[in-house]
């Protein structure tokens, strides 16, 4: 028994000290491009989107049987971190599909392979240009690519419109003045901003409304201009004078608590129509009202990539070049289709195929089509929860908006290096 | 080894030996390797700009420069933990010391408040958070919204994203959480303090609150040092109740304007949000200076508790 | 007339006897019951925490948002932990999926979470007391060179806190490749400072004389340690094994750390998943369910081991 112990006490140490040696980074065989495979793909979202790349890749397993592609699920919450951490430390799954432009950050550490050497540049034509665009990094490497879209809406209880004699409102003026009309008509909750609340995606919509932008083309911050600076102060107005509330509360819960309008993702009319009976009849939707300088919101959506480490990255690039067939989208709709979640395909062809509440599909490809992405420039997406912290004391009145761009500005030229 | 005891029999005491040595080996080798040489490599780490892909490179104390110079959301992590770990020792120490004189007996009523007091510290922290963070809800239907409509506010309150309120709650969720655990302890100590005491008090016609204030607080003190040290210690490791329940936007920690910021969930956020491990290594030697100098001050109170 | 001074087994079965005459100790009562009332009223908002838990589990799904909220379920139903109305292949939209219907690409789902914490939670009990227990035994008992300065090093171990490890420990686990493994969870946990600082503390009550017989009786180390010591450990392994089973059921930020897959999520970690910044408040059913269930355990644990919680609290704090 004593010699047991000390032999496994050696094993331990040995392990230990084997743990304690700096790694050094290998380079990644590469197995067969067209032989079996075994595929982890891990993807940013619910169990809803699971279930729908799931089919996909069910789909593809039929037609390549030695390929296997198992979906995992990770959170919006942890997510970047742990993809973050996955493409350092060079463990972790095949495929990864998170914000549209976190494969830039992963990439430039080295994390991911770069899509152009297996021809990906063939869906280029397919995917919304801005949303492809978004998804490169700016010296051209293709790390990810669009795998889905979502936009930001207005959605709107008709029956308190009406109450307040009011139509939805088109411009930045029309919405205040509506609001002001709402309070009038004794509406305690005229306005509320779910997705982006107090966050950088809220502030997204008036920037480029106003004719702004986060970085100028080059990735050169872009915060201090007369647009962004009037863009942050009627978001300001929103909040301060016209009392949108600070809280993070979910659009269809709005709604259904007596809010007259909201401005939030498209995917809230699916969600109202399956779980808020009582609204039937009592909700509408457009696009989001025009700034002074274009009628831009905000496109959402996910992008997917292969790791740099990944054995299997000839298969999965033909695997994330299948997602765009027809044959593919069709069948995630089908499986989008039964639950209350939207699932948008990459290509703006194919938008109208899928399931949407009666009115919305309209405003859903209007939106898409004034619309702009999250930017693509290196070092976005480690600045933007700082941004939103500069943005969120201008709101809460702790600086004023000109101290706030600027500090924003300076936080996302740090991250950039 | 051999050397230094070969006057005595060599074979018998090696044997004797190697079996002690051999029976404390793998303590003391998942010791070293899990905390001694990490502590030792975390404090290398922080004079290093270590990314986790690229070797570490040594840069001197550029980190401990950014980190008190240049470093604003660290400094409101500092003064945030600050706050919070004042409110929150200062309260829940003299709510436990409350809860210990009123429900010290053995009776029945007295154990099921104990055990109802006690309930949190068994209570998964998560559930909690969890549990926390729904009666903060900010739509109407929210219990914390609920009541206060009770009370005549009609107007929900949007609790979790007002900065003003964010330490408070966070102080709120530790008290509440924490009181049980300091109340079984300063029961134990209340119960050891011999009656007699008390009598000749009462004979020399003392008033209860003159008894308090001259047996019960001096006994007490060195059983308080040890409520207060372990207290501090805990509070100033706040992590999960930030985590979870001031998680108002995606991929973000601390709250709106970082007023739920707090130390450990900062070197979360730093280390593995943004995977700067040399920086987030600063910070945790940062917190090690501070709860090793809490520590060394409960150690010597500790020994003047044993002469107790 | 002399009142208990032993410290230790005290806690919740304290016995302290009063003298006094019986009015005079009835009107103290009346008193301190007046002084106690912001007590009870502070022992009420203890529990309602856990009752808007409870209730809202039993709560429908369209009950949850329901607003004003029920503070009694009108219509109690178990879907929160499985909605037949709902399944993966029919998704009825007027139902949403119950705990155990969520994690789809877990096999077993939940109950995998549960599997995982309370594996882990054992191994690293069990493991630990016996890894701890030797090192407590040699350092307490046996004369060797180096113990004195070893149980220096535990006891300033204790002071540092185990945050400050985390960088370096996650980079050993990556360079291990024991990132999403169980010996990740289980292998950095078993190493307690605090465990061999009680256990050699109560060993040192513990009579050398009983050991020194056994030796004289010709029994190894090994057997002693398994035959003699931790027999007579038992009631402070009792202690110990409650404060590790608690602190591992709970365990989060290290868990949250080292967990890549779904799959090697324990409770804590499966839990905060689903709370996620997305999900609205029709969740709340699901998400109450499994706060529900990870709590149970812990709670049903200590009611019935309540004597050994207080105790074992009493004498690791009083004796620190």
């Amino acid at each position: 028994m004593r010699r047991t112990l000390t032999a496994a006490c050696i094993a331990l140490l040995s392990v230990l000290g084997a743990g304690c040696a700096t790694s050094g980074t290998s380079q990644t065989k590469q197995a067969g491009t067209s032989g079996p495979a075994n595929i982890t793909y891990w993807s940013t979202g619910g169990d809803d989107d699971t279930r729908i790349f799931q089919k996909a890749a069910d789909l593809y397993h039929q037609s390549h049987p030695s390929v296997t592609i198992k979906v995992q699920t990770l959170t919006w919450d942890d997510s970047y971190a742990k993809l973050l951490a996955a493409s350092t430390s060079r463990t972790g799954p095949d495929v990864v599909s998170g914000g549209l432009t976190w494969m830039i950050q992963f990439g430039r550490r080295g994390g991911m392979v770069d899509l152009r050497k297996y021809g990906i540049e063939s869906l280029k034509s397919q995917a919304h240009p801005q949303m492809w665009k978004s998804a490169s990094s700016p010296d051209g490497s293709v790390y990810g690519v669009p795998l889905d879209m979502s936009t930001e809406l207005l959605y709107y209880r008709t029956d308190l419109l009406d109450k307040a004699g009011i139509t939805p409102p088109k411009t930045w003026d029309e919405l205040t003045a509506a609001i002001t009309k709402l309070k009038a008509a004794g509406v305690k909750k005229p306005f509320n901003i779910d997705w982006g609340n107090l966050d950088w995606i809220g502030y997204f919509n008036f920037l480029y409304q106003a004719g702004g932008s986060f970085y100028t083309p080059d990735c050169k911050p872009a915060l201090n201009t007369p647009q962004a600076k009037q863009a942050l102060n009627f978001w300001i107005s929103l909040y301060r004078k016209y009392g949108a509330p600070t809280a993070n509360i979910t659009g269809e819960n709005a709604l259904d608590t007596g809010t007259a309008m909201t401005i939030t993702g498209n995917w809230i009319g699916n969600t109202i129509q399956a779980s808020k009976p009582k609204l039937k009849g009592k909700w509408a939707v457009t696009t989001l009202p025009a700034g002074p300088a274009s009628p831009a919101a905000f496109i959402g959506g996910r992008s997917i990539g292969i790791t740099s480490y990944s054995k299997h990255a000839a298969q999965s690039a033909d695997f994330i070049k299948f997602l765009y067939t027809d044959q593919a989208i069709n069948a995630m709709i089908t499986v989008a289709k039964g639950r209350a979640v939207p699932y948008i395909p990459p290509r703006p062809d194919a938008v109208s195929r899928a399931d949407f509440p009666p009115g919305e599909e309209a405003a859903v490809a209007q939106s898409l089509k004034t619309g702009m992405p999250a930017p693509g420039c290196p070092g976005w997406d480690e600045a933007a929860p700082n941004v939103a912290k500069q943005l969120q004391s201008a709101i809460l009145g702790k600086t004023d908006a000109t101290t706030a761009l600027t500090q924003a500005a300076k936080i996302m030229q740090d991250n950039a290096a | 080894m051999a050397t230094v005891t070969g006057r005595r029999r060599p074979a018998t005491w090696l044997r004797r030996h190697a079996v002690s040595y051999v029976m404390l080996l793998p303590f003391v080798a998942l010791f070293a390797g899990f905390l001694v040489w990490p502590l030792a490599n975390s404090l290398y780490l922080s004079f290093t700009n270590f990314d986790g892909v690229n070797p570490p490179r040594l840069t001197g104390l550029e980190n401990f420069r950014r980190l008190f110079l240049d470093d604003e959301r660290f400094r409101h992590a500092l003064s945030n933990t600050a706050t919070y770990v004042v409110a929150t020792v200062v309260l829940g120490t003299l709510l436990s010391l409350g809860l210990a004189l009123a429900f010290r007996g053995p009776s029945w009523p007295h154990r099921i408040m104990r055990t109802i007091f006690f309930l949190p510290s068994v209570t998964s922290t998560i559930a909690i958070m969890l549990i926390w963070k729904w009666i903060f809800d900010p739509n109407d239907f929210g219990l914390a919204n609920t009541v206060i409509q009770w009370f005549g506010h009609s107007k929900p309150v949007a609790w979790l994203a007002t900065p003003g309120l964010s330490v408070p709650i966070l102080v709120l969720m530790a008290v509440w959480g924490g009181m049980g655990y300091g109340m079984v302890i300063f029961v134990a100590g209340l119960n050891s303090i011999p009656e007699e005491y008390y009598e000749a008090a009462r004979i020399d016609g003392a008033s209860a609150w003159q008894q308090f204030r001259r047996i019960t607080l001096p006994l007490l003190r060195p059983v308080t040092t040890y409520v207060v040290v372990t207290s501090l210690i805990g509070a100033f490791q706040i992590f999960e109740a930030v985590y979870i329940v001031f998680r108002t936007n995606a991929n973000t920690i601390g709250g709106v304007l970082d007023s739920g910021l707090m130390i450990v969930p900062y070197l979360y956020d730093i280390g593995f949000t943004h995977f700067q491990l040399g920086y987030a290594s600063a910070i945790a030697w940062v917190l090690f200076v501070i709860i090793f100098a809490i520590s060394l001050v409960n150690l010597r109170i500790g020994r003047a508790f044993k002469e107790l | 007339m002399a009142a208990p001074t032993v410290i230790s087994p005290v806690g919740v079965d304290a016995v302290t006897v009063r003298a006094g005459s019986r009015s005079a100790r009835r009107r103290q009562r009346g008193k301190a019951h007046l002084l106690r009332l912001p007590f009870y009223f502070l022992a009420f908002t203890m529990i309602v925490p856990f009752y808007w838990m409870v209730i809202t589990v039993f709560k429908p799904y369209q009950e949850i948002t329901r607003q004003p909220p029920s503070f009694v379920p009108a219509h109690p139903r178990l879907t929160s932990f499985n909605d037949p109305a709902w399944t993966p292949a029919h998704p009825d939209p007027a139902h949403t999926n119950g705990l155990f219907q969520r994690f789809p690409q877990v096999s077993l789902g939940f109950w995998r979470f549960l599997g995982n914490s309370l594996l882990i939670t054992t191994s690293i009990t069990v493991l630990s007391l016996l890894v701890c227990s030797l090192a407590g035994y040699v350092i307490a008992k046996h004369r060797i060179p180096g113990r004195r300065f070893i149980f220096l090093v535990i006891i300033a171990s204790m002071m540092v806190p185990w945050q400050t490890t985390l960088i370096p420990n996650y980079v050993i686990m990556r360079n291990l490749g024991w990132l999403n493994t169980y010996q990740g969870y289980i292998v950095p946990a078993l190493a307690k400072a605090f465990v061999v600082f009680f256990l050699v503390q109560y060993l040192h009550s513990i009579p050398d004389e009983l050991i020194q017989a056994a030796r004289v009786d010709g029994a190894g180390e090994w057997r002693i340690w398994w035959k003699i010591v931790l027999p007579l450990l038992r009631p402070a392994l009792a202690a110990m094994s409650i404060f590790v089973v608690l602190a591992e059921w709970n365990n989060f930020l290290w868990p949250l750390i080292i967990v890549q897959s779904d799959s090697m999520a324990n409770v804590p970690v499966a839990l905060a998943r689903m709370n996620s910044y997305y999900v609205g408040a029709q969740a709340e059913g699901a998400i109450m369910a499994g706060a529900l269930l990870a709590s149970l355990p812990t709670i049903v644990f200590f009611l019935m081991f309540q004597r050994h919680f207080t105790r074992g609290i009493v004498l690791s704090g009083l004796k620190g």
